[in-house]
């Protein structure tokens, strides 16, 4: 064949973008994948996830960066959680399952999520016109996680560092996503 | 309205779907021989009382879990919430 | 003659020149200056006409209470009608326009209802406008509709953005007077997160309206300096021009933040921003309002509250007339007399309704104890009062002191009923007080300064402290202690004509008199029977008043009679504000499939399904008619093979051991007997028994599934499988995850979809009918080593696959499945084609599972497994839904082969009268098939499996259409599925 291979396309296309007080931009590099516990499976699953990936399992509202930080892990729900790559060669999720084997069910979320960086020292004004869950420093440490809807789309807010957030939304939507966070920071202007 | 969720804490009542009585847990077997009655009596017959009241509530837009809220009808006033699968492993529901 | 009513003092900013119009007419003023402190500044009194008689009507007050200065603001589409002039911020070029007149201002035609006014009493709607009932329609409605209405809307799109916020604060305080500021300092040193609202573009309240001392310092002084220590603390938010218009449940509160109203342009920014507050705990300190008394001729303009005559003195250095009287029952409104004396301005009288008063000093000014108001003279303002020992005075300013209502609105807003206190002659919040909120200073009845601060300060004190901070004892303030004595005086009786109670709807006291004796001797009933408070002003200047005369004409004491309780908002809020982002496009997000672009550029049709936009059909050069590219779409696909754009179903990922068990109960027929590689079509129940959505599962792997939904239903199923796995079924090992947007997701379909294929998966893949037959599912990958999934799975009724990869690929992937597929002469083809190939093929959707069908309506009554318990099979067993005449899913042609069918006709048979009782079912689907070519129709009719080749009436009353159809099969195309199998 002449052209065996597929183009991926990311969903913004590579947006990236500098407002006043902050930057905004689509993280492409990212693979997510969904890690299960099976029953009674929480021991297992958090010994495995520390030996193979350096993670540790994190609480309900926050998430764990691996030591050598190219990986995170999110809380999702009761015995579910997002591990999050950073430009991972290959795909994530067949390299989770083949290193996790039974410890848990994994599936590849890759493509079901949009992502968003923004930082910033207009980020949490910004976020202020759109989010519910409160988002201030003392509520919302470095690490935190709120899964939330922003203009009617689910949405998953993490805290990467002081001014940095990284935002997760359903790839389908992601213009509409992005619509939202774009006119957040021009309205904080 | 604000639910306190046991994980999450405090969320908007935006992020949820209410889905009524909590007595919906309580399905009945349906091979019982009274089946059909028990059945009925579930799916259609609720109170709707002025108080206290047991309601489901969904976290669609978190973390997707079904809660059981205690609230007044009334006042809306919120006494508690629990995690719906805690509530029914506690009325003995298993697999 | 620019601004002969300035005086000197107050808090404008005199360097500051502004110019704007007023009717047109250039007029100055200066920076801190409302509309109405410059209108007056320049002697315009008159300032609009009143609703119902269309009477001449000036400034009444000095705030948000204002019934009457309701002025149209700027012009074009960013008029706004209904503006107070008392609360709109002046800026350079403003312009504003009076309302409710025709012709000018001076000169209403309208004026006439005010000599009809003996025929305009209350109630008079339902009285005049009852006979002769012809008349409703030709004479009175439109003639009402001609008159209705305050102020008209541009009628263009708002050009302003608008936008809408959250925060979150420990401690929200409500009004920054001096309460409010005492609370917010307390608070905000202890370390609590405060957000202090105001609805006033000047911090202060009242402070900045009055002459009263704080330690020594001018209350303005002072509220400048608690503004600048609250500023320095980063725990302590201010929002000026921040109305709270209303208390929800659990400490939310909703406010409107007006952020450039007051200037000539937004300049891009959102002219408003409506925030929802988040509080563990709220002090409300929303002041007071002072309330007029009503006497005859009472509403000239001229005729002022008291408070809000000094608040232009004091405040804007604007005095409202040059000869001021002042008519009170409270100690209160001597201060106006006092303060205006002090700036050099003539007070010409002050009467009080009190025979016994112990008065300050007012030099120049005649006293008059027990004396009151009984006529009042001006045209289009005052010149002058009458008192009732006879004698005339000059004015052109009358000051109205009834006394104060403590502002209890929010105090209300969960249903808190406020109670009467016979010591202030006023109503204070009381009844269920929002949970965490507590009252403070002038709002709680507490109408002294040095109560308000202390007040302030303890509400905050206690309230830091109950959420774990630490407050300092804070050092002793030196604040007034002004006289508060009132003896409640509402309106002068015995003298002839009319006093007005509620301005902003001509309500009189005559009115609620009437009102009484006909018998609507309740306070909601007074209410909605004279209409009294119920103006855009919500009555807070007139609602105590009309209560009170109520409670006179009744013989009950104002206690006993109660009052009507407020409900959200305080103040109006604009409906773009309301809308805030959620209008035009932006009014819900937009979901694309992944090759939405590729096909933009084939110039596809678009069609909305729920938020999804998908592809409709694919129009060709010279078809000028959507039916002729679905036509082609459809036998293009039937003769060779077709592509259609499949991503929107919904995709839910299922995992774990217990998996094919849970699917058993979910799902009406069997699925723990699924092998790894295949694929089930499974129904799924209502627990009523009522089929609610139908889909494919594929088993991917030994404890790994994917579920496919419609694509209406994909949010709805997946809350129904967590309810089942959390609350019906809790230990059973199953879990979920969507995966919907995950996946590009294409039907390839037509005899020659496996050869197209064949070029597409890895070559090692056996894609033969003996290795990958009907209903198998794999895992491989496209295009040399993109990952896909493969389900051979059919709609169309041909040979088809559905082939997935991930998202990102999706527009690559359709630009390639069409590249490779030139040779096979691949058609794109879009809902429609795929909606009458499914008609054709006899397959149900979602006109068919319509929320009143059963399995046994759509003929599949034996798919629900009777050997085990799911969801809804239980319930599918009630004797009503298994009757002998139950309607059945059945296919219909036209007798009449060149007849079209249509969607939502009722199925008769010949010679039947168009009756519900002759009813035999209806007709869900139709499309013209390309294929047969003729119309057919998909239905539901009385035992219609019994019933093929019977012919009868297609009868749509909608559309006036009555055609003979014949019953048939629904599987109208390859009944025997050896296409699809092939």
């Amino acid at each position: 064949m002449a052209d065996p291979v597929l183009t991926p396309e990311p969903f913004l296309g590579g947006y990236a973008k500098k407002f006043k007080n902050a930057v905004l931009s689509e993280a492409t590099g990212l693979s997510i994948v969904f890690v299960a516990e099976p029953p009674d499976g929480r021991e297992e699953l958090e010994l495995a996830l520390f030996e193979k990936f350096g993670l540790n399992l994190p609480r309900p509202g926050s998430s764990n960066l691996s030591a050598n930080r190219v990986a995170r892990i999110v809380w999702l729900a009761i015995g579910q959680y997002l591990i999050l790559f950073e430009d991972c060669k290959g795909p994530a999720a067949h390299r989770v399952s083949a290193e996790l084997q039974d410890t848990a069910y994994v599936g590849d979320q890759s493509d079901n999520w949009v992502a968003l960086r923004l930082s910033g020292a207009a980020a949490e004004a910004a976020l202020e016109r759109i989010c519910p869950v409160d988002v201030a420093k003392c509520a919302f440490p470095v690490g935190g996680v709120a899964r939330t809807a922003m203009e009617h789309l689910g949405a998953i807010a993490i805290r990467e560092s002081n001014d940095g957030f990284l935002l997760l939304s359903s790839s389908s939507s992601a213009r509409s996503f992005l619509h939202a966070v774009q006119t957040s920071l021009n309205n904080v202007h | 309205m604000i639910i306190d969720h046991p994980l999450l804490g405090p969320r908007d009542a935006a992020e949820f779907v209410c889905l009524g009585d909590a007595s919906l847990i309580e399905r009945p077997d349906g091979r019982a021989d009274d089946a059909l009655e028990k059945f009925y009596q579930y799916q259609f017959i609720r109170d709707n009382p002025d108080g206290v009241h047991r309601e489901l509530w969904f976290h669609e837009y978190g973390d997707r879990s079904w809660l059981v809220v205690t609230r007044n009808t009334l006042t809306h006033e919120i006494y508690n919430v629990e995690l719906a699968r805690e509530v029914a492993r506690e009325m003995g529901r298993g697999r | 003659m620019t601004q002969r009513f300035r005086i000197g003092g107050g808090l404008v900013d005199r360097s500051k020149t502004l110019r704007f119009k007023f009717n047109g007419m250039s007029l100055e003023g200066h920076t801190g200056d409302t509309l109405a402190s410059a209108l007056l500044a320049n002697g315009r009194r008159l300032v609009g006409r009143s609703f119902k008689y269309h009477r001449p009507r000036g400034i009444f007050s000095a705030g948000p209470e204002e019934p009457n200065a309701l002025v149209t603001l700027r012009s074009g589409s960013s008029a706004e009608p209904n503006t107070r002039a008392t609360t709109a911020e002046l800026f350079d070029g403003l312009a504003a326009s009076s309302q409710n007149h025709r012709l000018s201002l001076n000169f209403d035609l309208m004026a006439v209802g005010d000599f009809l006014s003996p025929f305009l009493s209350a109630g008079f709607y339902y009285k005049t406008f009852m006979w002769p009932k012809s008349f409703w329609e030709k004479v009175y409605e439109p003639a009402i509709r001609a008159s209705a209405g305050l102020g008209a809307l541009s009628g263009e799109p708002d050009p302003d953005i608008y936008d809408k916020g959250f925060i979150h604060c420990d401690i929200l305080v409500v009004g920054a007077g001096a309460a409010g500021l005492a609370a917010a300092l307390t608070a905000g040193k202890s370390g609590a997160s405060v957000v202090l609202a105001d609805e006033d573009f000047q911090i202060g309240g009242r402070l900045n309206a009055e002459t009263h001392t704080i330690n020594g310092k001018s209350g303005t002084a002072w509220a400048r300096d608690a503004v600048g220590e609250l500023e320095a603390m980063e725990n302590v938010r201010i929002m000026p021009r921040t109305t709270v218009y209303g208390s929800f449940d659990h400490g939310v509160f909703g406010a409107i933040e007006r952020c450039t109203d007051h200037l000539p342009s937004s300049n891009g920014r959102p002219r408003q921003i409506l925030w929802r507050i988040y509080s563990k705990r709220s002090v409300l300190c929303s002041g007071a309002t002072e309330r007029p008394i009503a006497f005859p001729g009472n509403d000239r303009p001229g005729i002022m509250l008291a408070a809000s005559v000094r608040t232009y003195a004091n405040r804007y250095g604007v005095i409202p007339g040059k000869r001021v009287t002042v008519f009170t029952c409270c100690d209160d409104g001597w201060r106006t007399a006092s303060d205006l004396i002090d700036k050099g301005v003539r007070v010409t009288a002050v009467l009080d309704t009190r025979d016994n008063v112990n008065f300050p000093q007012v030099p120049g000014a005649r006293v008059e104890l027990a004396e009151r108001v009984v006529a009042t003279r001006g045209r289009t303002g005052l010149a002058g009062i009458k008192l009732q020992r006879g004698d005339w005075i000059e004015t052109d300013c009358l000051a109205v002191s009834g006394g104060w209502n403590p502002n209890v609105h929010l105090s209300c807003h969960q249903r808190g009923r406020p109670r009467w206190r016979d010591d202030i002659a006023a109503f204070v919040p009381g009844g269920s007080i929002p949970e965490g909120m507590k009252i403070a200073g002038a709002a709680s009845g507490a109408l002294t300064l040095s109560d308000a601060i202390g007040q302030g300060r303890s509400a905050a004190a206690e309230f830091a402290s109950d959420l774990g901070y630490r407050t300092e004892a804070e050092s002793k303030i030196n604040a007034s202690d002004e006289k508060t004595g009132i003896s409640a005086f509402w309106s002068v009786s015995g003298a002839p004509g009319r006093a007005w109670v509620d301005f902003q709807n001509d309500v009189t006291v005559k009115d609620i008199a009437v009102a009484a004796r006909e018998g609507y001797r309740s306070s909601e009933m007074l209410k909605r029977y004279t209409t009294a408070g119920m103006a855009t002003d919500q009555g807070k200047t007139a609602n105590v008043l009309a209560l009170a005369l109520l409670a006179e004409q009744t013989g009950k004491s104002v206690a006993e009679e109660g009052t009507t309780i407020y409900r959200p908002p305080y103040t109006a809020i604009p409906i773009g504000a309301l809308a805030g982002r959620s209008r035009d496009k932006d009014f819900r997000p937009i979901r694309y499939t992944p090759s939405h672009r590729w096909a933009e550029s084939q110039g596809a049709v678009f069609v909305e399904t729920g938020n999804w936009l998908r592809a409709q059909w694919y129009p060709r050069r010279g078809e000028a008619h959507w039916r002729q590219s679905v036509d082609r779409e459809v036998s293009e696909t039937r003769r060779s093979v077709g592509i259609c754009d499949v991503s929107t179903l919904g995709k839910i990922e299922i995992f774990g051991r217990d998996v094919g068990e849970f699917l058993d109960r979910v799902y009406a027929n069997t699925f723990n007997t699924l092998a790894v590689g295949k694929i089930r079509y499974g129904l799924m129940l209502r627990e009523d028994g009522i089929v609610y959505d139908d889909g494919t599962t594929a088993r991917l792997g030994k404890r790994h599934f994917v579920m496919t939904t419609t694509t209406a239903n994909a949010a709805l199923v997946y809350r129904n499988l967590e309810f089942a796995r959390q609350c019906l079924w809790p230990d059973l090992d199953v879990h979920l995850i969507s995966a919907t947007d995950g996946w590009a997701q294409y039907s390839v379909a037509g005899p020659n979809s496996r050869d197209l294929l064949r070029k597409v998966v890895e070559p090692s893949f056996d894609l033969s009918k003996e290795n990958f037959p009907f209903m198998a599912c794999a895992e491989t990958t496209v295009f040399g080593g993109v990952p896909s999934r493969l389900f051979r799975i059919s709609f169309s009724g041909e040979l088809a696959y559905e082939i997935a990869v991930p998202a990102k690929y999706g527009r690559s992937m359709m630009e390639r499945l069409m590249s490779v597929g030139e040779e096979f002469e691949a058609t794109p083809y879009g809902t429609e084609a795929l909606g009458v190939m499914r008609v054709e093929k006899g397959h149900f959707a979602g006109n068919e599972l319509d929320g009143r069908t059963t399995a046994l309506n759509l003929g599949l009554g034996r798919m629900v497994s009777k050997k085990k318990d799911c969801i809804g099979n239980v319930l599918s067993e009630r004797p009503e839904l298994n009757r002998s005449d139950a309607v059945k899913l059945s296919g219909f042609k036209p007798v009449n082969r060149s007849g079209m069918l249509t969607a939502g006709a009722h199925f008769l048979s010949p010679g039947q009268d168009e009756t519900m009782g002759n009813d035999q079912g209806w007709m869900s689907s139709v499309a013209y098939s390309p294929t047969l070519g003729h119309s057919i129709g998909l239905g539901f009719i009385a035992r219609g499996d019994e019933r093929r080749g019977e012919t009868v009436r297609a009868v749509d009353l909608v559309r006036g259409k009555d055609v003979d159809v014949e019953i048939v099969s629904p599987h109208f195309y390859d009944p025997e599925g050896v296409r699809q199998r092939g």
